[in-house]
């Protein structure tokens, strides 16, 4: 168990559901779709590119979550130099693929999004201009695209998308430009989801809690009126017994049973 | 207040130090994300005390933001 936590310290686990991914997917597809046509760029206007819509999707939603960060950033440079030593340091076609393609990604989201490729006040004069960005991704997809094809030796639907991104990359960051206001509401409700769930488990455990005390409390003044038939207790049960159907709309219990001489009023399957 | 309650109009404050609660804040997620993961019983009682030490040591401690770092 110790073992177990320890592991997990640094990867911690949060149950996004197939659907919330699914949904949040779609979400940023149709931010995606409903942009291209603003901007003059709509789906399939060059060639059919249905499939970067999705690779985009995809990718903003991965960019949105840390473990992407954790597993890109060893892999990410700005300068060209490293990225090339990097790729003539591995003869794994995979790593070589997986250098150039999330670079390439990183580049045009960092670009588009993020606006945040050449901010060093610093070093203005040694500032590299946007359409120096825009080649160097535009050559990180070639490649990319290349590697793919040598893994798979086969066309395949990801290749494709390299070779559309590589080729109307401009086209594709003015998207993503357009897309970012919608981006950046999207992240921030995406990332309280993780707490307001928290929220709601606490609640939910809150609730718990009551009805179980409430349900002590009615089976007890409930045994009491039985032993008894004082009608005090009957009152004081019949309370309880409101306040537990506002806790649990399903627990049943009939007072005018009790009243008239039926006793065994209340539906004792939901008592566990 | 129930506690969830207080959480929910906390989210987003977090006006005072809390270094010093970064470390139990910490292992609260950490056994948050275990049991997400198992649902074990036991874990959830472990992290619903914790989280009332935090509450009880800084009423205005916000965990917002520690889960918007950590998931």
């Amino acid at each position: 168990m110790k073992k177990k936590e320890e592991q997990n310290e640094n990867c911690l686990y949060f149950d996004i559901s197939k659907q919330e991914r699914d949904s949040a997917i779609r979400y940023l597809l149709e931010t995606i779709i409903k942009s291209r046509n603003e901007t003059d760029f709509p789906s399939n206007y060059y060639t059919y590119d249905e499939d970067v819509n999705v690779y985009l999707a995809h990718l903003l939603f991965a960019v949105s979550l840390p473990e992407y960060h954790e597993m890109a950033e060893p892999y990410l440079s700005m300068d060209t130099s490293d990225i090339l030593r990097w790729v003539r340091a591995t003869e794994d076609r995979t790593i070589r693929y997986f250098i150039f393609k999330v670079n390439a990604d990183h580049l045009l989201i960092h670009s588009a999004i993020f606006n945040s490729l050449g901010n060093n006040h610093l070093k203005k004069i040694f500032q590299r201009s946007d359409r120096h960005f825009q080649e160097v991704a535009k050559l990180y997809y070639e490649q990319a695209a290349a590697y793919h094809k040598r893994i798979y030796r086969k066309k395949t639907g990801v290749g494709d998308v390299l070779v559309k991104l590589a080729h109307y990359f401009e086209c594709y960051q003015g998207v993503l430009i357009h897309v970012r206001r919608q981006y950046f509401s999207f992240v921030n409700s995406f990332r309280d989801q993780a707490f307001d769930q928290f929220v709601g488990e606490i609640k939910n455990y809150e609730q718990d809690i009551q009805r179980k005390i409430k349900m002590d409390r009615f089976l007890d003044l409930y045994g009491k009126w039985l032993a008894t038939k004082n009608p005090i207790y009957l009152r004081e049960v019949q309370e309880v017994a409101q306040d537990l159907k506002q806790l649990d709309p399903e627990f049943r219990f009939d007072a005018d049973r009790e009243t008239n001489g039926f006793g065994g009023g209340y539906d004792e399957t939901k008592c566990a | 207040m129930p506690t969830a309650r207080r959480m929910d109009l906390e989210g987003g404050m977090m006006r005072r130090s809390a270094r010093k609660y970064k470390a139990k804040a910490r292992r609260l997620l950490q056994l948050y994300s275990l049991w997400q993961e198992t649902r074990r019983e036991e874990l959830q009682q472990k992290w619903m005390g914790l989280l009332g030490e935090i509450l009880d040591l800084e009423p205005e401690f916000s965990l917002r933001r520690e889960f918007q770092n950590a998931f």
